[in-house]
């Protein structure tokens, strides 16, 4: 007997692949969409960020909002990290954030593909996320 | 050996033992068969295969797709019977077609798939049942897949297992005959 699980994921690494920050707004992940249209929604459970620019380079998390100006906004906390550190961050650290297309918070136009805008350019960031959907 | 219903809800297994009776749905009718030899087609690289590569298109786009395929894994002979179940690697979402691109799988809103999370909500991939009779007709499974992944992706793998059997015809449906449906039509 299989216990049913109503809310289940797929564990990806960011479809960008290896980003290297350039200090503004940079795509890391694009959500799925499926045949009906619908786009899937993602959690960050993983990210690993080596930084060797010289100085402690700031992470924000976030997605684009359509009618922001500028249209960064931002979803989780700064993140630092140190310089030539492999810096590491689990999802025992990471509160379950969820990119989606509009629902953060509440407000619609947002784009739901996760963004970074790092304080530096050349630090170099990936991701897993769980993915929501079908 | 135990004998399954058509689309049991656990592992796979024959629908019929050697020298039992099948009615077989196709062409819009029942044909009766008796069962001469039956094996297992278990996962194995060989079962593996990858669209992308099969079209030569090097990659897929989100969103795209690759059209219904003629896999030659999956082709049948004259009165063989292919029993199979199916899951995709990457993500991506398989769709089935008959040779004649009628789609299978298919209410009349849409033609379901089979995607990574298929096995989640059905770990035996029951659901994914399908049967291939071939020698009639609409013979022959056409296998197409959609990149759902938001990604450019360059593999599209999916995978076949089951059972294939070997089938001798008979003029009437034997009284015992195990009924299923080979074609959707």
């Amino acid at each position: 007997m299989v216990t049913p699980v109503l809310r289940t994921m797929i564990r990806k690494p960011n479809s960008v692949g290896l980003v290297q920050t350039t200090g503004g707004n940079d795509l890391v992940h694009v959500l799925g969409t499926n045949r009906s249209g619908v786009t899937r929604t993602a959690i960050i459970r993983k990210i690993l960020c080596y930084n060797n620019t010289g100085g402690p380079v700031t992470l924000q998390f976030g997605t684009r909002d359509f009618a922001a100006v500028p249209n960064f906004v931002q979803y989780l906390p700064d993140l630092v990290a140190q310089n030539t550190l492999d810096n590491i961050w689990t999802e025992v650290d990471i509160p379950a954030v969820e990119f989606s297309v509009q629902l953060l918070p509440l407000v619609l136009g947002r784009e739901g593909n996760i963004y970074l805008l790092a304080s530096a350019a050349l630090a170099l960031v990936t991701l897993e996320v769980d993915e929501f959907g079908s | 050996m135990d004998v399954a219903n058509l689309y049991d809800n656990g592992p796979i297994s024959c629908i019929a033992q050697i020298k039992e009776h099948l009615a077989i749905w196709s062409e819009q009718r029942w044909i009766g068969y008796q069962i001469e030899y039956i094996e297992p087609v278990p996962r194995s690289s060989a079962f593996i295969i990858d669209l992308i590569a099969l079209t030569a298109a090097g990659i897929l786009a989100p969103g795209a797709t690759v059209a219904g395929q003629i896999v030659q894994v999956l082709q049948v002979s004259s009165n063989e019977l292919v029993h199979s179940r199916w899951f995709v690697i990457d993500d991506v979402e398989g769709q089935l077609w008959q040779l004649s691109n009628f789609a299978r799988f298919a209410p009349r809103g849409g033609q379901a798939g089979v995607n990574l999370f298929t096995p989640i909500y059905d770990p035996w991939l029951a659901t994914t049942t399908f049967w291939v009779l071939g020698g009639l007709g609409d013979k022959d499974a056409r296998i197409g897949c959609t990149n759902i992944s938001g990604a450019i992706i360059p593999q599209a793998r999916l995978g076949f297992f089951g059972y294939r059997y070997s089938l001798q015809p008979e003029a009437q449906i034997h009284p015992n005959a195990r009924y299923l449906p080979a074609q959707g039509r």
